[in-house]
């Protein structure tokens, strides 16, 4: 197995923090979050295994080749524009809500609208890469940041002030009325696989299929860190305290605190590591639907260059500045959700398409 | 016998043309009696000493000028006669043409001042070989081939460089190891340079990129023989010019700029720890100045309240805000560092004293700098020449202040934003078609 592939799978169980599943799952915390994680972690695991699979079979092949060969005109260039619709909207997602994090964090002067110039210009540049540069970029990241963030998950996991006791009280409350809402929230944390619909493309050596033991071992390592996200601000702040915070994980990250080390407070590491992780998610989500939409227009060029990509990004821009103040926090959270109930949608559907295309491609 | 005749004519008529004005161009007739033969060079550049053991004193003694033909024929540098033109440029970099009779021969004779092996200046090492190269590219093959003794060890001399320049280049590299696309790459981009003149590696390498505005090396410029050997037994490519102790290593990625040779030199363990070493220098070189300004003028909060409160005592005096500090000391330590190294060697020690003494001193006493300032800009300045290869670290140099300045303008989010677009950055290079920077390097099978 193809060591970026593990990156890809890692990079979203990171970024749930940002895209505001902790939030999603905290909100129903006491309607049954433990069994609709299971059920979300079950779902997105079928999910994971047919579609990393049938990709698989396509070694060297990105989704757009893919559904272009088999399925009518009309149906791809439909279907590939609004699944590059969503990657966008999901690198849409963490930009907005961290451009948020960052002015109730960092910089409470800065101007919105110049946050997002920045983040946006950094994401921007990254989409425009060649594929596999995004890779070596989410590699080095990765590599640098996960250790560090491992160690802040168990610094604050070994804290005496951490109330186990509250976590019992969600457990208690397994099987009340269960959401999809929080269904589709668990199901993010595992959605990396669906950057294969690109990142195929690079992976041109055949691989055996994903075997069985793989993919629990992904739910396992998936089920932990959802449950982490869950569970640590729970434990921190309270059952009914929780409640109270837009973002949860870096209230609690701030009620962390190393004694011995010069920065005092654990939230400014975690957020400068954050920084990292949600800009490479971005860049990796937009990317990825870049791609996936410039399958679909058609190519234009001016002195040897080609504009379209340059164009598309450049619409996310302008939608995503817009967005900053038409979707403020409160209804980008509404629409989030909207977002993870679309992608549990969209899972069974691609599901279903990908078994019948290898069903063809036999044939 | 025509052609023969008139070639031994027009090349004459030609190079009387061309250099009967110089000074140093010599037109000798020899005479013994029975023949006459003509012979021309520019005396500067040939080997006089030689002159008289290879060519007048066999010329009295054998009697038979077709003897004396294959003579010359049978000598070790001798040319074939192809035209006027290319004639006209072996005379140019030292050779003897001599017309016999009709007919035209090229001897080689090139005398060269510069083929003395010098020390190592840029890349020391404490144990290891202590030469570099020489300015001679005769020499310097030579140097290579007595540390890589290998068949496959190609030397291609396919051109000579710049219009007016005309150095002589030579690419090296192990046919077994090497990627044929990367060494035709490196031969199309060597075709298409057009620059009047080249006389130094850096020249070359600038023109090699055909992007030549850059911020990072791309190729590197090295001056040590055993250098060389390892980067050829990896299959890398060597572009050398006449008239530089340096060599280009291409393709070069981001930790060849990041390892010296030393590093092969000590125990494991201890070249290990020298190269965290090197990566926590670049670290602090790069970071430290824009943290300072994001730290203290952004979010001092960040460190603990004790470290604060030190920092901000130390700032009392200062009146202004903490970037101009930083631009200010940061550019006084450029300063220093460029005059020290244009300065006489004699001179230099007291100027670099003198600098240092005053600005560390003097500028706190005035109350125009903090103290911990003078601590972060020594930090600064000592951990950027840590990084072993100089081009990478005059490029870090200068990538810090984009990263000062990002932070200037947005605080401690700047800073994040503008190391992870370095890395973007480096990551989105290639050097002669090879990712330029990129995790785990040294895996056998490649995965994408």
């Amino acid at each position: 197995m193809n060591r970026y592939f593990h990156y890809l799978v890692i990079l979203n169980m990171l970024a749930n923090v940002v895209a505001l599943v902790p939030k999603v799952l905290i909100e129903h915390r006491l309607n049954g979050v433990v069994v609709s994680i299971f059920i979300g972690v079950a779902l997105s695991l079928l999910f994971f295994y047919v579609f990393a699979n049938s990709m698989f079979k396509f070694p060297g092949k990105g989704e757009p080749e893919i559904i272009k060969a088999y399925t009518p005109k009309w149906f791809a260039s439909s279907y590939l524009f609004i699944i590059g619709i969503f990657y966008f909207i999901a690198a849409g997602i963490i930009l907005l809500t961290f451009i948020d994090i960052t002015l109730r964090f960092i910089n409470p002067d800065m101007s919105s609208l110049y946050t997002a110039f920045l983040f946006l210009s950094i994401v921007c540049a990254g989409a425009l890469m060649k594929t596999e540069k995004t890779l070596y970029a989410l590699e080095i990241i990765l590599v640098i940041s996960l250790p560090l963030i491992l160690g802040i998950f168990l610094k604050s996991l070994f804290n005496p002030y951490l109330s186990w006791d509250s976590m019992k009280v969600i457990v208690q409350h397994s099987f009340d009325s269960i959401s999809i809402e929080s269904v589709g929230a668990a199901s993010y944390s595992f959605v990396g696989f669906y950057y294969l619909a690109i990142y195929n493309r690079l992976f041109t050596e055949k691989v055996k299929p994903i075997k069985i033991r793989y993919i629990l071992l992904i739910g396992i390592v998936g089920t932990v860190n959802i449950f982490t996200s869950l569970m640590i601000p729970i434990g921190y702040n309270g059952v009914d305290g929780i409640g109270d915070f837009n973002y949860p994980w870096f209230s609690t990250a701030d009620a962390i605190r190393m004694e011995f080390g010069f920065i005092e407070r654990v939230l400014f590491i975690f957020l400068l590591l954050y920084i990292g992780i949600s800009i490479i998610s971005a860049t990796i989500s937009s990317h990825t639907g870049l791609e996936i939409i410039k399958s679909v227009l058609p190519s234009f060029k001016w002195k040897n260059r080609e504009l379209m990509p340059i164009i598309v990004i450049l619409l996310f821009s302008m939608v995503t500045i817009l967005a900053q103040y038409y979707l403020p926090q409160g209804k980008l959270y509404e629409f989030t959700k909207i977002f993870f109930i679309g992608l549990l949608g969209v899972g069974m559907f691609k599901t279903f398409l990908m078994i019948w295309i290898v069903r063809r491609a036999k044939k | 016998m025509r052609r023969i005749k008139s070639q031994a004519d027009t090349l004459k008529q030609l190079l009387e043309e061309n250099f009967k004005s110089t000074e140093d161009a010599t037109f000798k007739t020899l005479d013994n009696g029975q023949d006459q033969i003509e012979m021309v060079y520019i005396n500067t550049i040939v080997d006089n000493a030689k002159i008289h053991d290879l060519f007048l004193k066999p010329f009295f003694e054998i009697d038979k000028i077709n003897k004396y033909v294959s003579y010359i024929k049978s000598l070790n540098d001798y040319k074939e006669y192809k035209n006027e033109k290319e004639a006209m440029k072996e005379v140019l970099h030292g050779a003897i043409v001599l017309l016999i009779e009709d007919e035209a021969l090229i001897v080689g004779l090139k005398l060269q001042e510069n083929s003395a092996v010098q020390n190592a200046m840029v890349e020391a090492t404490i144990m290891g070989p202590q030469t570099a190269l020489s300015e001679n590219i005769n020499t310097n093959i030579n140097l290579i081939r007595h540390r890589y003794h290998v068949p496959t060890l190609k030397v291609e001399k396919p051109m000579l460089m710049g219009e007016k320049s005309k150095v002589e280049l030579a690419i090296l590299y192990d046919e077994q190891q090497v990627k044929p696309e990367v060494l035709k790459k490196i031969k199309n981009q060597l075709e298409q340079i057009n620059e009047p003149i080249i006389q130094s590696s850096g020249e070359l390498h600038r023109a090699i990129i055909q992007n030549n505005k850059r911020l990072f090396p791309h190729l590197m410029v090295t001056e040590r023989p055993d250098r060389i050997a390892y980067n050829l037994s990896q299959g890398k490519i060597i572009i050398m010019i006449e008239g530089n102790p340096f060599v280009l290593i291409a393709p070069a990625v981001f930790y060849d700029f990041m390892s010296a040779m030393e590093d092969f030199y000590q125990p494991y363990w201890v070249s290990k720890f020298l190269i965290s070493l090197r990566y926590i220098g670049l670290f602090i070189s790069l970071f430290l100045p824009a943290a300072y300004v994001g730290i203290t003028s952004f979010n001092p909060e960040v460190f603990r309240v004790q470290l604060a409160f030190s920092i901000a005592g130390s700032r009392i005096p200062v009146p202004y805000p903490s970037y101009i500090e930083v631009l200010f000391m940061l550019i006084m330590m450029e300063m220093l560092t460029e005059a020290s190294i244009r300065l006489p060697k004699t001179i230099g020690p007291t100027a670099t004293t003198v600098g240092g003494l005053i600005l560390g001193q003097a500028a706190t006493e005035a109350g125009l700098v903090s103290n911990i300032m003078i601590i972060i800009v020594a930090a600064v300045a000592i951990s950027n020449f840590i990084i072993p290869i100089n081009e990478m670290s005059f490029s870090m140099r200068v990538s810090k202040y984009l990263l000062l300045f990002l932070t200037t303008i947005s605080g401690l989010i700047g800073l994040m934003i503008g190391t992870i677009g370095l890395i973007y950055y480096l990551v989105h290079l290639d050097s002669v078609g090879e990712p330029y920077l990129k995790l785990f390097f040294d895996e056998k099978k490649q995965q994408t």
